[in-house]
């Protein structure tokens, strides 16, 4: 397992107890991703790839083994620490665009500011243009599209300047160009930052640098978009 | 929620101004013991003792001592009709006493010597519905204590803040000659006037004569209506608990639809202690908006129902009463608390991941 990536997790299980029956979410799955990364993450429904971005981005704590950024151990910061490190260091895109709904889209990308001053008005406003939905920071989120929804939903995950953005099945709720879109704005970030994309979309990671494969709460092994596409033999890739 | 709010608000308010206005009628019809403090004699006498008048009029704070009889007329009020004294005083103690009194001459003119003529203020004659020229006091009036032999006429009208009434010294005289002669006695200063009242209160011999001052009467009224307060009290409480435990539910219910947006905003950073405080400041916000509404719509329709609906039937009303206000405080108070209490709660127990995987 190479350890010299940003984000790395070690023999991480997740098990959920029903009396005295055990069910493996995850099991001592154990990955490396490197900086400045489009990386896809792959697998069948309830194969633990969800369970996996959230106890990556800190937002589940693992029953077993750890998770750390750099030299920053998630195990051994508590959950108002993780709360920190999530809105200092991370972004996040989820299936569903949820924004603030009585605030502007200009307001809801604020909130992914750290400080709130001009800088972080004229980068969010620059934002706006870059995404395609310049014109719409006034409006409120009930008068935006799912697909205009959505790209605020990445302008905010990107205001912190995130060392990884976490992007949880962002195309599931978009029609097919909004979905692709999406795909290109999160895609373009590879050069800030490591980006994380769970899908059950192979052409969702097209671009990607490279997939991990998950089977069963346990990783399957990594792959490339072209032999996902092609539905080649599986072949792991270590990076 | 609001609405329930401004509602409640409006509810609580009106109740206590219509009940405060019995407290505000009586005071009301007992303002010139502000002004001056009468002393009437008891056991059947016709006079109060020269020992005791002669006492009064060598304290120091005594300016002057009136010797007045009167008869009475009714006035309307919350409770019924309620008997009011018309004084009969000598000309120049008449002037003194009403300007004691803040009031002034505004129409008609003053009563002639011994003729059946009276002058009242302008408080009641709206009560009683009077203009000049009419009957304000009747020998068939039913309910006074002390009634006129013949119809007496209101040939005048005072202005100002104290309801207070007059005849001629020479009227009552011929025609009451075996009513009861009061004092009438005043300080030097008009502001020490209800202390005076206390004083005399705690000096003369009340088995001799009775005394009228206003912080007695303020005592009295209290003590009859305690319990009157007692159930209003009761009254506010239920409706402020069951106010706030329905607002605090709506407040619990707005919460929960907007649970996956507090969620996400946890899930991407925003502290607990920094949702708490959004999600309270919006229903501090909301409460204290509906609180201001409610009680501007107390406001206007109290005002607005003041001289159509309750002068006329005796009832005195504050529109702007500050007990009332106050008294709905509680309501913006106590939902608060329960917001702060169910979201912190609930917040305490808010598991992102479970809500977005939701979906």
């Amino acid at each position: 397992m190479p350890d010299n990536g940003l984000l790395i997790s070690e023999e991480v299980s997740l098990i959920y107890t029903d009396g005295e029956r055990e069910t493996f979410a995850l099991k001592d799955v154990s990955v490396s991703l490197p900086e400045r990364k489009f990386v896809g993450i792959m697998g069948p429904s309830g194969s633990g790839k969800s369970s996996l971005l959230y106890i990556l981005s800190g937002l589940k704590r693992p029953t077993r083994g750890d998770v750390r950024i750099g030299d920053y151990r998630y195990g051994s910061h508590s959950d108002s620490d993780l709360i920190d490190l999530r809105r200092k260091r991370f972004g996040f895109v989820f299936q569903q665009p949820y924004l603030v709904t009585w605030q502007t889209a200009f307001e809801n990308v604020l909130m992914g500011a750290p400080i709130l001053d001009r800088a972080a008005e004229r980068k969010a406003t620059e934002f706006f243009e870059q995404l395609g939905i310049g014109g719409l920071q006034h409006k409120l989120p009930s008068q935006l599209s799912g697909g205009e929804k959505q790209r605020v939903c990445v302008a905010r995950a990107m205001m912190n300047d995130p060392e990884v953005i976490f992007a949880d099945e962002p195309t599931a709720s978009l029609d097919h160009a909004n979905g692709h879109l999406v795909i290109e704005l999160l895609s373009a970030y590879r050069d800030r930052g490591t980006v994380i994309v769970v899908t059950h979309d192979p052409e969702m990671l097209t671009g990607a640098d490279s997939i991990l494969m998950m089977r069963d709460g346990q990783q399957a092994g990594w792959t490339v978009p072209s032999e996902v596409l092609e539905n080649a033999a599986r072949k792991t890739v270590h990076i | 929620m609001g609405f329930v709010i401004v509602l409640s608000v409006f509810l609580i308010a009106s109740v206590v101004t219509i009940v405060d206005s019995i407290d505000l009628t009586v005071l009301t019809i007992y303002s010139y013991t502000r002004g001056f403090t009468p002393i009437i004699p008891r056991a059947g006498r016709l006079r109060v003792d020269r020992d005791i008048a002669t006492r009064v009029s060598k304290l120091p704070q005594t300016e002057r001592v009136v010797e007045s009889s009167g008869f009475f007329f009714n006035v309307n009020t919350v409770f019924g009709r309620l008997p009011f004294v018309c004084f009969g005083v000598p000309e120049d103690d008449r002037d003194y006493l009403i300007q004691r009194s803040g009031d002034r001459l505004t129409q008609g003119r003053m009563p002639r010597k011994g003729l059946p003529e009276a002058v009242a203020s302008e408080g009641i004659v709206r009560n009683r519905k009077l203009k000049l020229g009419d009957i304000i006091a009747s020998p068939t009036d039913t309910g006074s204590l002390v009634s006129v032999p013949v119809p007496v006429k209101l040939v005048g009208i005072l202005s100002g803040p104290t309801w207070i009434a007059f005849t001629s010294k020479e009227f009552t005289d011929e025609a009451l000659p075996l009513v009861p002669h009061s004092i009438l006695v005043t300080t030097h200063k008009v502001s020490d006037q209800v202390a005076f009242g206390d004083t005399l209160m705690g000096m003369l011999d009340r088995v001799r004569v009775q005394v009228f001052s206003f912080h007695s009467l303020v005592k009295e009224l209290r003590s009859t209506l305690s319990s009157m307060y007692l159930i209003m009290g009761l009254v506010n409480g239920t409706v402020i608990f069951v106010v706030a435990l329905m607002s605090g539910m709506l407040s619990n219910i707005y919460f929960t639809q907007r649970i996956s947006e507090f969620a996400v905003l946890s899930a991407i950073g925003i502290r607990r202690r920094t949702l708490m405080v959004h999600a309270v400041s919006e229903t501090a916000i909301l409460t204290t908006i509906g609180w201001v509404l409610g009680s501007l719509v107390d406001l206007t329709f109290m005002t607005a129902l003041r001289g159509r609906l309750f002068e006329p039937r005796g009832m005195l009303i504050n529109p702007s009463d500050p007990f009332a206000f106050v008294y709905t405080l509680p309501i913006p108070l106590c939902i608060t608390l329960f917001a702060i209490a169910t979201i912190g709660y609930r917040l305490s127990r808010l598991d992102p991941v479970t809500i977005i995987e939701r979906r």
